[in-house]
């Protein structure tokens, strides 16, 4: 269960240091907004005040998390999970047939999957979306003994449960991680986190502003009509150069974290272009209303859903010797 | 106020909302349809969540004073699922067959709405198969032409369907969206037919939406 190790005081000063950078942030843009708002269209003016609500929103429900216990973070994103799993089914035309498989995605994977990262299972965490999820889902997809429609239930099923519980849950797992052999250090799971989720939605959040500002090239408008070459290139430039501002999150060297802002950047444009290409093949605009300005939950977490496992694995691979991730449950 | 009403307002609030609003999640459109007095509301019906989200929409305070109309020789049948349902959400059982003077279903709803009550109706009768809405039965028309004050807000429930189907047990999570139609007044002169050909329509109008 929850360990003494997994209180807020225990959080290193560099998060202290990056939350107060990030309200400070918000308190700017909410006040650059406002200075703006009698300068630029309402209908923008409207939309970036519901988005700086929004970013209030999910800040302060992070927040309240860490400061109860960084740990029940795994839980958020296990709510998260659950929340755009529930976007996207009921985005997709299911079958009656698939409704035992769908009460299983829906309850029993993500809640092991889940359970696996709060018990730092790592191995299990890393093969059960992939390998049993993979293998239990067509059996219960055959109950109905229909097999009309079957591939695309059981690929639809699996695409879902790889984007919003398997790539989500990277970003849970990460709040496990702590320094082997310097309890001290200045970065532990948390911080790590927090230097995901800071660089990709800065890269989001600029490729808009930019975009906004410049934008004329477009990146590819069947797939997402407001992405512009402008945006992407001012959006990822912005996010690695906060990157190596912030790199006293992580254990990386100036150019490795100027690598890694690069790498998650843009596998989280990606991302969005994949999230984009489902909304339009299921002729949607959005994939729902929750966040006010930036649509459903999906359309918020798209990017990381891309970006989690890449960022997660580099760590592992890199730094995985020295930050506590061991091959079996501990 | 009495017990059985605080400890209904109690399940609500600690219970049913948190569970519509967090685990089933609905995302309605056109709440400011919603008149603040007496209504008739009209909804297709297609598995038993539709009873829990429409009472949902509404505040723990209103929802004291309103009836969801219910088949009798369904809700009846038992004893323990009687209590539970008018403990939890009031309903008002109108007998499906076997009508006699004495047990008309429309008197039955006509001494609710005097008793101001507002009632929500599915006027198909009973659970459709799927989202495609049934013929509306002609009663609702009878209790309309009978109430030409009390507003009919038709609402259109999607998904429901989905999530739990007549003949289910276990539930799928998908969102429910609600789709709430402007109020519909009916003149005097309006014929039965025509309102029920109407009312029809408002509900069937409202499936097109795009949500």
């Amino acid at each position: 269960m929850v360990g003494k190790e997994n209180t807020f005081m225990s959080l290193p000063k560099s998060a202290f240091v990056f939350i107060s950078f990030v309200l400070g942030f918000l308190i700017i843009a909410t006040v650059v907004t406002f200075i703006l708002k009698k300068r630029i269209s309402p209908a923008l003016a409207k939309e970036l005040q519901e988005r700086i609500k929004s970013w209030w929103l999910i800040v302060f429900v992070q927040l309240i998390v860490i400061f109860i216990n960084p740990k029940l973070s795994v839980l958020l994103f296990w709510f998260i999970s659950f929340w755009a799993l529930k976007e996207y089914f009921t985005a997709l035309k299911t079958r009656p047939e698939d409704h035992v498989a769908l009460f299983f995605t829906f309850f029993v994977i993500p809640t092991l999957q889940y359970l696996w990262i709060w018990n730092q299972w790592y191995v299990m965490f890393l093969i059960f979306v992939p390998v049993y999820a993979f293998l239990s889902i067509p059996f219960f997809l055959l109950i109905s003994r229909n097999p009309k429609g079957f591939i695309t239930s059981a690929s639809e099923i699996h695409w879902g449960l790889m984007a919003f519980v398997y790539g989500l849950g990277h970003m849970a797992y990460l709040v496990n991680l702590r320094h082997f052999t310097d309890p001290k250090a200045p970065y532990n799971g948390i911080t790590l986190l927090m230097f995901l989720l800071f660089v990709v939605e800065i890269s989001d959040v600029f490729q808009y502003i930019f975009g906004k500002l410049f934008g004329k090239h477009k990146v590819w408008p069947s797939i997402s009509p407001g992405k512009t070459w402008e945006g992407l290139i001012g959006g990822i430039v912005t996010a690695v150069l906060l990157g190596y501002l912030f790199r006293f999150l992580t254990p990386f060297s100036p150019l490795e974290s100027v690598f890694v802002s690069f790498l998650i950047s843009t596998v989280g444009f990606i991302g969005g272009g994949v999230m984009s290409a489902t909304k339009r093949d299921l002729g949607k605009k959005d994939f729902g209303f929750i966040l006010p300005g930036h649509g459903g939950i999906i359309d918020r977490i798209d990017s990381l859903c891309w970006a989690a496992p890449i960022y997660f694995h580099y760590i592992a691979y890199f730094h995985g010797h020295y930050l506590l991730i061991t091959g079996t449950k501990s | 106020m009495k017990l059985k009403e605080f400890l209904r307002i109690l399940v609500f609030a600690f219970i049913i909302k948190p569970f519509v609003f967090f685990i089933l999640g609905i995302r309605i459109k056109g709440k400011e349809n919603i008149p603040n007095n007496q209504f008739i509301l009209i909804s297709n019906h297609a598995s038993h969540i539709d009873t829990l989200v429409l009472l949902s929409i509404f505040s723990i305070k209103r929802i004291q004073k309103i009836r969801p109309v219910a088949a009798a020789d369904y809700w009846t049948k038992s004893k323990l699922i009687y209590i539970i349902t008018d403990f939890l959400f009031n309903i008002l059982p109108i007998p499906r067959k076997d009508i006699t003077p004495s047990n008309n279903p429309l008197r039955i709803m006509e001494s609710a709405l005097k008793q101001g009550y507002s009632l929500i109706i599915y006027p198909e009768g009973t659970r459709s198969y799927g989202e495609n809405i049934g013929p509306f039965k002609p009663g609702v028309a009878h209790l309309v032409k009978k109430n030409p004050e009390i507003p009919v807000i038709p609402v259109f429930i999607q998904n429901t369907a989905r999530m739990l189907p007549k003949g289910q047990i276990l539930m799928v999570p998908l969102f429910v969206d609600v789709i709430i139609g402007k109020p519909v007044v009916f003149s005097r002169e309006t014929s039965k037919e025509e309102i029920l050909d109407e009312l029809y329509n408002s509900v069937k109008k409202l499936s097109t939406q795009n949500i």
